[in-house]
């Protein structure tokens, strides 16, 4: 068990570090949502609007562009939303702080009542 | 009281991203685009002749994109039409950039129900992912000095088109 966790870890890091431009280009196209599919990324959708955009992606890749100026190329025409992993910044936060404050608020609640029920 | 307030502290927040998620349409795109320079694009028109946004500095632009495959397409037809033979004689351009679509089609279209706007081809939508096009049809108003001022998504009606341009129109001073 832990000999596949670490094969799987050794390959999942192995792949987010390849430099080869296919899966450099597939790898972002999995960060981007597709306009017309919406709930599928455009390295998945079978939309010609999604083919475009994954061409443009390798042909920004071929130009030396950054991963995230090509992030950027796409989240300044269609928006954060076109962003599979919305950034953690502004009202997204509330995503990671509303399961704290839910668990501190319960475990706050549980302690007030098994204090009531000592006394 | 002190559960009261942890009650509170739940409660507020809670209500406060009900509140957000439920009034949005979740078929809305919010346009990353409105306020921004409207990009720039020199494309072909159905006689082969290059046409470019820069040839309408000066001028509110109301840029279209459409398909003839396109049901809703078909029904704003009509008020574009309409709307070019209001607002062409006050120096509004009207463009209609064609998605997904061939100009054999396009030629058609005009055929049967008449020409509307200058239609441009946009092989490998470049200019559709330049605008952040999701579909069709969609239509952008661009003011005299080139910023993007609204998206309709959807089928444009004369109310939109008329309100949107009429204050397009006196908001800004021709050169």
């Amino acid at each position: 068990m832990k000999w596949f966790f670490l094969i799987l870890l050794f390959w999942s890091c192995a792949t987010s570090l390849s430099t080869d431009p296919e899966s450099r280009a597939d790898r972002l196209g999995k960060q981007i949502r597709c306009p017309v599919c919406r709930g599928v990324p455009i390295a998945d959708s079978p939309s010609s609007l999604a083919v475009e955009m994954m061409g443009i992606i390798r042909a920004q890749i071929a130009e030396g562009k950054t991963d995230q100026e090509i992030l950027g190329y796409f989240e300044a025409r269609y928006g954060e939303w076109a962003l599979l992993e919305p950034k953690k910044e502004g009202f997204n936060l509330s995503v990671w702080i509303f399961p704290l404050i839910f668990i501190l608020g319960g475990a706050l609640f549980i302690v007030s009542y098994a204090k009531r029920r000592r006394e | 009281m002190k559960r009261g307030l942890i009650l509170i502290i739940i409660a507020i927040p809670s209500i406060a991203v009900l509140y957000f998620g439920l009034t949005r349409d979740p078929r809305t795109l919010p346009s990353a685009l409105v306020k921004k320079p409207a990009p720039l694009f020199s494309l072909i028109n159905l006689e082969g002749k290059s046409v470019s946004l820069t040839e309408a500095k000066g001028h509110p632009v109301v840029l279209n994109f459409w398909s003839t495959w396109c049901g809703p397409c078909l029904a704003e037809h009509q008020t574009i039409r309409h709307g070019i033979h209001l607002f062409e004689p006050q120096g509004v351009i009207f463009y209609s950039i064609l998605y997904e679509d061939s100009p054999e089609n396009a030629q058609a279209f005009i055929r049967e129900y008449g020409k509307a706007a200058e239609v441009l081809l946009d092989p490998g939508l470049r200019s559709a992912i330049d605008y952040g096009v999701a579909g069709v049809p969609e239509t952008f108003f661009i003011d005299r000095e080139g910023r993007i001022v609204h998206k309709q998504t959807g089928v444009l009606t004369m109310e939109v088109l008329v309100g949107t341009l009429e204050k397009l129109i006196q908001s800004t001073v021709a050169p």
